[in-house]
């Protein structure tokens, strides 16, 4: 089961949007130069359809849903994505550096998608020599989508 | 008395205590008969002693005698006495040139004390000190010398006002306002004034200023003296208002000149170059409108001798077209011609892009601008200014916006709404429905009124000094009656300032009504309230985005704004306002704490918002909060400054403005606190510690102290600290 530890609104991970972010602990990508180890141990708030139900509700007015992390368990992750992928926008920020295979479906339920681990050397997103990206994920309609890197929209200051 | 001599004090008037010692009065009783040359016979001499010791002269009075109970007693005891009737008129003369002296003495300390300070003019004032004037000076100080006086000569006044309307409650008034529970804004003038006042600028294409300043020139017929006279009647008009001025035509009279100049298409002409060969610059329409706006912009943020040395606090309004449309379309200048609403947009949205421009050279806190957009309650009708508000915000600019489904109202003020009773125009008088304000406030402390009714009622729990939870309900109904029996007696103070307005004015001492800037029936009595947030703690309820804390925030504005209506008339209408109480909420908190009332420990100050400002509450929840119900009922103005610590994006604001409108807040403006550099002067529209330019350290952090952007060394010492604990919502990080 997933949990989280921190849910709040924020402005600045996702370009154009009002966003709840939920941190998911239990992170097994542990990159070294992790500042938020505490998000290592198996701790937190469970985060199930109905909490999410909540936290959707409770923080009426976000155009947009951000989980970070959870990469331990992406089916849960997927169910999450395509619950509230029909009320707002949905955005992850995945650790790992590309999609496993068998979990390309997740993206169907996106909107954004960061990849890439943390490397203190290369910075993170704002960080002009960063090996992260975040895509912007654009659905059709007919199921097929096309995605545009945008991480240089945070990398404005 | 003389059993308990060994134990008594006499408190000096300094503070000091002293034991008493009946010698020392006898000597002055003596030395009195002295100097009016009277033998005292030995019974008389008698008779003195025993006073001076005797058990009934002071046993009456507390344990701790002040001189002025000892001196009163004395005097009584001489004129008792006919024989001594001249010793006793002397002693009396006496005691009074000594009063006098001492009056002159402390205010003489008073202006050595303020001279050789080293704080700024906020914190050396004693009465409504406020953030809009900067460094001490002579002029400051002459300002504040007399405030105590005023204020004691205002409440006189009072009393013979409320007399006049026979008001059963002429000698509560005092008692009110010493009890805390009440608070009359600005006392420190003597003379009865309007606060504040959204003005017409019509009669000043009839007269100029000739009709407020006496002198003989007349009405502007160019740009340049149209600017020259405006100016010069933002402070003649300042001298006559204790609050704020709002103009909200200013735009259109702005354009009604450039169309004079340079045709009714002037603004498809701004690149257009206006000088010829013999001038050494040259010069466009746009740059030449510039320069206008540059004079007007400086100059009303210059200090005014007659406020103190405040700036004359000055508002101006833009409107979207379906706003302006409604407020002007009817309306025709003296020559019988309209503003044209192409150009008023031009201009009004150039003019907010120079001012956003001119603060990244030098932070001016006027005009206050307020950007009036229609609704229909799921979003801004005009996109076009939709996305000219939010591009301007993006940009960094700061002004507030006003969100309505009707024109029915316009925010004149840094808060104050006002709803615009008609908005018929009179090509006679040049009424508009830009007239409205608020002639005068009175201001509740919530919290100490709540606590007075729960100690009547024995319902505070000792030990934590709070209200008995889970006995909402019971209260409400007597709590409804307990604040109404107040409210009657506000509305009778009202009444009485009103009173004195309307007679000034009819004896001539309000040139703006007379040349037609503004009429009193036209300002509402405002009733504000302050320590909303602390009187829900005290009832142990949190002061968050809850329902129960919503319901009673509801459930208070609710009763006083339907009792307002309930007693409004013609010439007496009230209206509701969360006050800033930039000054206020200090006092507020600090009367309450030292008189044992229960206040909360984590703040210093009262709160001017329905949310808690200091706390981790989101922005979303703020814009809920003092939205729905709660702006419906606080009808005469609230604001929620929404505290960023860096700029959105556009998008981003475009989802907080929709969102603002969804949940009905009429108010929001965006703080983010600019930083200009001590040492550069570098400024830039979010925070730094270093200056990014020079390297200095030295800076100086910018924000709405509480409606109004002012540098936070300018600040209350109260307010500054206040001002650390505010939460800026941060951008960079969720945990």
């Amino acid at each position: 089961m997933l949990k989280y530890l921190y849910c709040k609104e924020v402005f600045r991970e996702i370009p154009g949007e009002i966003t709840l972010g939920l941190s998911i602990s239990g992170c097994t990508i542990r990159c070294p130069a992790c500042n938020q180890r505490e998000l290592w141990e198996d701790k937190g708030t469970p985060l199930t359809q109905q909490c999410l139900e909540h936290l959707l509700k409770k923080h009426q007015g976000i155009t947009c849903l951000l989980l970070l992390g959870g990469e331990h368990d992406i089916d849960a992750l997927t169910e999450l994505f395509m619950y509230a992928h029909k009320r707002v926008k949905t955005a992850w920020y995945c650790g790992l550096d590309a999609l496993p295979k068998n979990h390309l479906g997740i993206i169907g339920h996106l909107d954004y998608l960061k990849l890439g681990h943390y490397d203190s050397d290369s910075g993170g997103l704002d960080s002009p020599t960063t090996n992260q990206h975040l895509y912007h994920i654009e659905h059709h309609g007919d199921g097929s989508y096309s995605q545009s890197d945008i991480t240089h929209l945070l990398q404005k200051h | 008395m003389l059993n308990t001599v060994n134990n008594m004090y006499v408190i000096k008037r300094d503070g000091s205590k002293e034991e008493f010692n009946p010698q020392k009065i006898e000597n002055a009783i003596l030395k009195a008969f002295k100097a009016n040359n009277y033998s005292l016979n030995d019974a008389e001499l008698k008779q003195i002693k025993e006073f001076c010791k005797g058990d009934d002269t002071y046993e009456k009075m507390s344990i701790d005698l002040t001189v002025e109970n000892i001196q009163n007693a004395v005097e009584k005891f001489l004129i008792s006495n006919p024989k001594w009737f001249l010793v006793g008129k002397a002693y009396m003369f006496y005691r009074e040139q000594h009063k006098q002296a001492r009056l002159i003495k402390d205010k003489l300390n008073y202006i050595h004390k303020y001279s050789e300070s080293s704080e700024s003019a906020t914190n050396l004032s004693n009465t409504d000190d406020n953030a809009n004037s900067n460094k001490k000076n002579a002029a400051t100080l002459e300002g504040e010398l007399y405030k105590d006086t005023s204020r004691i000569i205002q409440r006189s006044q009072m009393k013979e006002l409320l007399a006049e309307i026979n008001s059963p409650y002429r000698d509560q008034y005092v008692k009110d306002l010493e009890h805390h529970i009440l608070y009359q804004h600005d006392e420190s003038s003597p003379i009865l004034k309007p606060y504040c006042s959204a003005y017409t600028l019509y009669p000043l294409l009839v007269d100029g200023t000739s009709s407020v300043d006496g002198t003989r020139n007349h009405a502007p017929k160019h740009l340049g003296s149209f600017i020259g006279q405006f100016q010069n009647l933002v402070f003649l008009l300042s001298a006559q208002k204790k609050g704020a001025g709002a103009y909200g035509e200013f735009f259109n009279f702005f354009s009604y000149f450039c169309e004079k100049e340079w045709g009714e298409e002037y603004y498809k002409k701004a690149d257009v170059i206006i000088t010829n060969e013999h001038n050494l610059q040259h010069r466009t329409i746009g740059q030449t409108i510039d320069q206008y706006f540059q004079s007007v912009t400086h100059y009303i943020n210059q200090p005014a001798g007659n406020r103190g040395y405040q700036s004359p606090f000055t508002n101006f309004n833009v409107f979207d077209s379906y706003y302006w449309h409604t407020m002007f379309d009817d309306f025709a200048f003296p020559d019988g011609t309209k503003p044209h609403w192409e150009a008023v947009s031009w201009l009004q949205k150039r003019y907010m892009k120079w001012l956003n421009e001119e603060r990244t050279k030098t932070l001016l806190t006027f005009p206050v601008m307020t950007v009036c957009l229609l609704t229909d309650g799921k979003d801004v009708l005009d996109k076009e200014y939709k996305d000219f508000v939010t591009t301007q915000w993006a940009e960094g600019d700061s002004f507030f916006v006003y969100l309505s489904e009707n024109a029915d109202s316009i925010s004149s003020c840094c808060r104050l709404r006002n709803e615009i009773t008609e908005n018929t125009f009179s090509s006679t008088t040049g009424l508009t429905g830009v007239q409205t304000g608020s002639c005068n406030v009175m201001t509740l402390n919530l919290n100490r009124i709540m606590q007075d009714f729960c100690r009547e009622h024995n319902i505070i729990d000792k030990e934590t000094g709070k209200a008995w939870s889970g006995r909402g309900l019971l209260i409400q109904i007597e709590f409804n009656d307990y604040l109404k029996s107040i409210l009657d007696r506000v509305y009778d103070y009202q009444k009485a300032y009103k009173t004195g307005l309307y007679k000034m004015d009819k004896q001539g001492m309000f040139p703006q009504t007379k040349a037609g800037y503004i009429s009193f029936d036209k300002l509402y009595c405002t009733i504000g309230v302050n320590g909303l947030n602390e009187a829900a703690r005290f009832l142990g309820l949190t002061v968050s985005n809850n329902k129960d804390y919503m319901d009673f925030a509801s459930w208070i504005l609710g009763v006083i704004k339907d009792y307002n209506k309930q007693h409004s008339e013609k010439k007496f209408k009230f209206n509701l306002e969360l006050v800033p109480a930039e000054s206020l909420g200090v006092k507020n908190y600090n009367w309450d704490k030292s008189e044992n009332y229960w206040v909360p420990e984590d703040e210093n100050l009262y709160n001017s918002y329905i949310y808690d400002a200091h706390d981790d509450t989101s922005i979303l929840d703020k814009i809920a909060m003092q939205g729905g119900q709660i702006a419906k009922s606080i009808d005469g103005g609230q604001a929620s400054h929404l505290n960023l610590q860096d700029n959105l994006s556009k998008e981003q604001y475009t989802k907080l403005l929709e969102y603002a409108v969804q949940v009905g807040n009429s108010y929001i403006t965006f703080n983010v606190p600019q930083t200009q550099c001590d040492g550069c002067g570098f400024i830039a529209k979010h925070p730094f510690d270093k200056c990014p330019q020079c390297g200095s350290e030295k800076v100086t952090q910018w924000t709405r102290i509480i409606g109004y952007l002012r540098p936070v060394k300018a600040w209350s010492e109260a307010r500054q600290k206040e001002g650390s604990n505010r939460y800026f919502a941060k951008k960079e990080t969720i945990c």
